[in-house]
């Protein structure tokens, strides 16, 4: 089933936006080639398209204000977000057909390139939107991030004590692989699902991705175990590394999916905010120099 | 502020412990500096009061968890309680002696460290100081700073420092190549002379002071032709340049209901929609014509609009195309090749009309002004009556007068040639007499039987003296049989598969023409031959015959808007 800002009123936007199209195309077509001028944004019918572009992108804008107003009365915000979908999605070809693709080292092509800029992180965050939630559920197998890092806590204090348990130097590297666990870290590193995680062996700390390190290390010693109680300790602790790798995978990836899902915000909004300030000197420019 | 700190370690579960803290701003954190230790909690909080007890919070960044949303700085009233770093700060009612409380539960261990940063997700940078600063950098440098320079030469030397945007980013389009020159290419103020104005018509006539208007706008004042903007038609920065309209609506606009505007005494303008055989009326033809007999008062231009077959040319010159372009008849002095329409009409640079056919370098090497068999080297001037009578009065009267010459003229007589007059053998009186006698005789004959009478129109007056007497028309050729239209011989000389005066005759039926008053103008037809707007032939537009700008027009300079 199509999610509800797709399918919403029975593709009412779709509609809505497939005749702005049909409309904004027939009025583009009836621009004379023959006459003053060539089918631009100067001519009465480039102007109209330039006016519902900017009206649009005025429109497109104030979903960021009718998501925080909870009680207004202006419709659902699923309508809304619907409607600025394929809104969205339509002005491409209405500001396309407003400046008949006449394009220039100009401020006129900046607000055209920062709308395009907008409208494709509109549509990277529509795709996430529909693909990604899916693969979030199935990552976390119905869990919470609170439930998953309680069962990391209880999995580290169960190790500490294991570790407490084995000579020093067994203490030591087991200590540093936990506190030299990272989860998160730069939005790249995040978004990348990097693993920065380090362990110290001896004096120097390596690269213990995914926990391979510290688990290597602990298998390594397994021969070497002089002791029954020691091999015994080692295979416990083994254990409880193997069942940690897990939830940090299933974590780190929960934490990818969700950047993923906001990374297109933090250029959406931003450039959408830089397009409305270009459309003002778009539109000034134009009646400065008239 | 004394603030009263209230410890609880774990969950809140464990021990309590109440801690005395004052100082304006308190800072609590990780590290070294802070004013209570907070381990683990990595953006330090700083505490200060406001009023009625309610504590002030702030971090450097959007650390603090409140209501789901990160912020910078917030405020806590009693019972109300923030989130940061593993802990969380709850405000309570301090007891006396204290403006404000506050507990601090939880435990920053590096495993809430860990989860909090994968609760928290991503954040590489505030949406809102990016929005900000995008919006900052857009409208000073793509607005404020090209405005400012517009009137300040300081701001404008920054702007023409390379990389820095000016007014010539606002420019919608490449201007049109004529206009790419010094002085108005690189200076939008050069035509843009008021913010917010349109183009005045001043700025063009500047350059253009000789164009004109349509039309008289005296004339047609309703029209309010000085009205509409020079750019109304001519608009700049557009690409492809289209700086002057091809379109045949320019033209139709008005001229398709003539009837609508024009003044009802002139019934010359017709109604137009195309050229095509019914969207188009008969062309108008110019000729000069005679005002009175022998243009006694003049020369008139006038236009009828009629076939030309059945108008007259009133140039007053005779002459036969057809014996001039006859093989048998007529060959070129030198080569004795026949005539080519080329021998005399010569195209002009503008490849529209044709260098004058002059007696000169066109008529005189066959039709010499000759006219005394003993002495055919001497030729009357041309175009000059009373230079001519005086000519000739010079040449007999010195023949007659040295006696020498008389003796010889009477003993010889001279082969008799064709189309001369044999002159008078012997003549007895005075040199004088005798010269004025054959002068008159022989003006005679050059202006009633052969010579001048030969191409011009004569007019014998019945005076006494020979210079009254002969009265030769003054002959006007029609240059400019179209005034109204412009044409290239030139781009028409190359016809698919004709070549020489074929092309010529095509259009020009001169080798069948034995009239001078013949017009070998074509007509309408002619042209709707290759250029009929219904035929999808080779379609001409309005402005590819005429122009707009008309010398008839006022010139614009007087009537624009300056």
């Amino acid at each position: 089933m199509l999610p509800n800002i797709v399918s919403y009123a029975r593709f009412r936007y779709l509609w809505l936006a497939l005749l702005l199209i049909a409309a904004s195309m027939a009025l583009y077509f009836s621009q004379a080639t023959d006459g003053a001028q060539p089918r631009n944004g100067g001519t009465w019918q480039g102007y109209t398209l330039g006016t519902l572009g900017a009206l649009l992108i005025v429109w497109l804008s104030l979903l960021g204000v009718r998501k925080r107003s909870y009680r207004s009365a202006m419709g659902r915000v699923q309508g809304w977000t619907s409607a600025h979908v394929y809104l969205g999605l339509a002005l491409l070809v209405v500001a396309t057909l407003h400046c008949a693709l006449q394009f220039g080292l100009n401020v006129h092509t900046l607000a055209y390139v920062l709308m395009c800029l907008v409208v494709l992180s509109g549509i990277y965050g529509l795709y996430v939107y529909l693909a990604l939630p899916g693969s979030l559920a199935a990552n976390n197998a119905g869990r919470d991030i609170a439930a998953s890092s309680r069962e990391l806590e209880d999995i580290d204090r169960q190790i500490s004590r294991l570790a407490a348990r084995g000579d020093a130097d067994l203490s030591a590297v087991v200590d540093s692989a936990l506190e030299l666990t990272r989860l998160g870290g730069t939005t790249w590193t995040v978004l990348r699902g990097r693993d920065r995680s380090r362990v110290r062996v001896g004096s120097t700390a390596v690269d213990n991705r995914d926990q391979s390190a510290v688990i290597a290390h602990l298998a390594s010693r397994v021969p070497r175990a002089s002791r029954r109680r020691e091999a015994e300790l080692l295979n416990e602790l083994l254990d409880m590394f193997g069942r940690r790798q897990v939830l940090l995978r299933r974590l780190r990836r929960d934490a990818r999916l969700r950047g993923l899902m906001q990374i297109w915000l933090f250029f959406h909004i931003p450039l959408t905010v830089a397009l409305l300030f270009a459309l003002v000197v778009h539109v000034l420019s134009v009646f400065i120099y008239w | 502020m004394q603030l009263l700190l209230r410890r609880r370690s774990g969950d809140g579960q464990g021990e309590t412990l109440d801690h005395e803290l004052s100082g304006k701003t308190l800072r609590l954190g990780a590290s070294a500096r802070a004013d209570f230790q907070l381990p683990g909690l990595q953006k330090e909080v700083r505490v200060s009061a406001g009023r009625n007890a309610i504590l002030r919070l702030s971090c450097r960044t959007a650390a603090l968890q409140r209501d789901g949303a990160l912020v910078k700085t917030t405020t806590l009233a009693p019972g109300e309680a923030v989130d940061a770093g593993g802990y969380r700060f709850r405000a309570f009612a301090a007891p006396t002696g204290f403006d404000a409380g506050l507990e601090i539960t939880g435990d920053a261990n590096y495993i809430s460290v860990l989860t909090a940063e994968v609760q928290r997700g991503i954040r590489p940078w505030s949406t809102r100081r990016f929005s900000w600063l995008a919006a900052g950098l857009i409208l000073a440098l793509f607005l404020i700073l090209p405005f400012l320079a517009i009137d300040n030469p300081a701001v404008a030397r920054f702007t023409s420092l390379p990389g820095i945007p000016d007014d010539r980013h606002w420019s919608s389009g490449e201007l049109s190549s004529v206009h790419r020159a010094a002085g108005v290419a690189e200076d939008c103020s050069a035509c843009h002379q008021k913010p917010f104005e349109m183009v005045r018509d001043g700025v063009c006539t500047d350059c253009h002071q000789r164009i004109r208007e349509h039309a008289d706008v005296h004339e047609f004042a309703g029209l309010d032709l000085p009205g509409e903007r020079c750019a109304g038609c001519h608009r700049e920065h557009n690409e492809p340049a289209r700086l002057v309209r091809q379109d045949n609506p320019l033209c139709t606009d008005c001229h398709a209901s003539p009837d609508a505007w024009r003044d009802v005494s002139d019934t010359e303008l017709l109604a137009v929609h195309a050229f095509s055989a019914d969207g188009h009326p008969e062309f108008r033809l110019s000729r000069w014509v005679p005002d009175g007999d022998g243009a006694a008062h003049g020369w008139r231009l006038q236009r009828t609009r009629a076939a030309p077959a059945t108008l007259t040319d009133e140039s007053q010159l005779k002459f036969n195309h057809e014996v001039h372009l006859d093989r048998d008849k007529v060959q070129t002095p030198n080569s004795r090749e026949a005539l080519a329409c080329a021998s005399c009409h010569v195209p002009k640079d503008s490849g529209e009309h044709f260098e004058p056919v002059r007696m000169d370098t066109h008529c005189r090497d066959c039709h010499s002004l000759n006219f005394d068999p003993f002495d055919p080297q001497v030729e009357l001037p041309h175009g000059n009556t009373r230079a001519a009578f005086e000519a000739l009065e010079a040449h007999f009267i010195r023949e007659f007068t040295d006696p020498e010459l008389r003796a010889e003229r009477s003993v010889q007589k001279p082969r008799r040639l064709p189309g001369k007059r044999m002159g008078e053998a012997s003549c007895e009186g005075s040199g004088l007499d005798c010269g004025l006698r054959e002068a008159a005789s022989e003006a005679r004959y050059q202006f009633a039987e052969t010579g001048c009478v030969t191409c011009h129109e004569v007019s014998d007056t019945g005076a006494d003296t020979p210079i009254d007497r002969w009265f030769v028309h003054p002959v006007k050729l029609t240059v400019d049989w179209y005034s109204q239209s412009r044409f290239s011989h030139q781009s028409h000389l190359n016809l698919a598969g004709r070549s020489g005066d074929a092309i010529c005759l095509d259009c020009h039926a001169a080798d069948t023409s034995q009239k001078a008053t013949d017009v070998l103008m074509p007509a309408k037809d002619n042209c709707l031959g290759c250029h009929d707007a219904n035929r999808q032939s080779v379609a001409v537009d309005c402005v590819g015959c005429h122009q707009f700008h008309r010398p008839e027009g006022t010139p614009s300079v007087e009537v624009r808007d300056l």
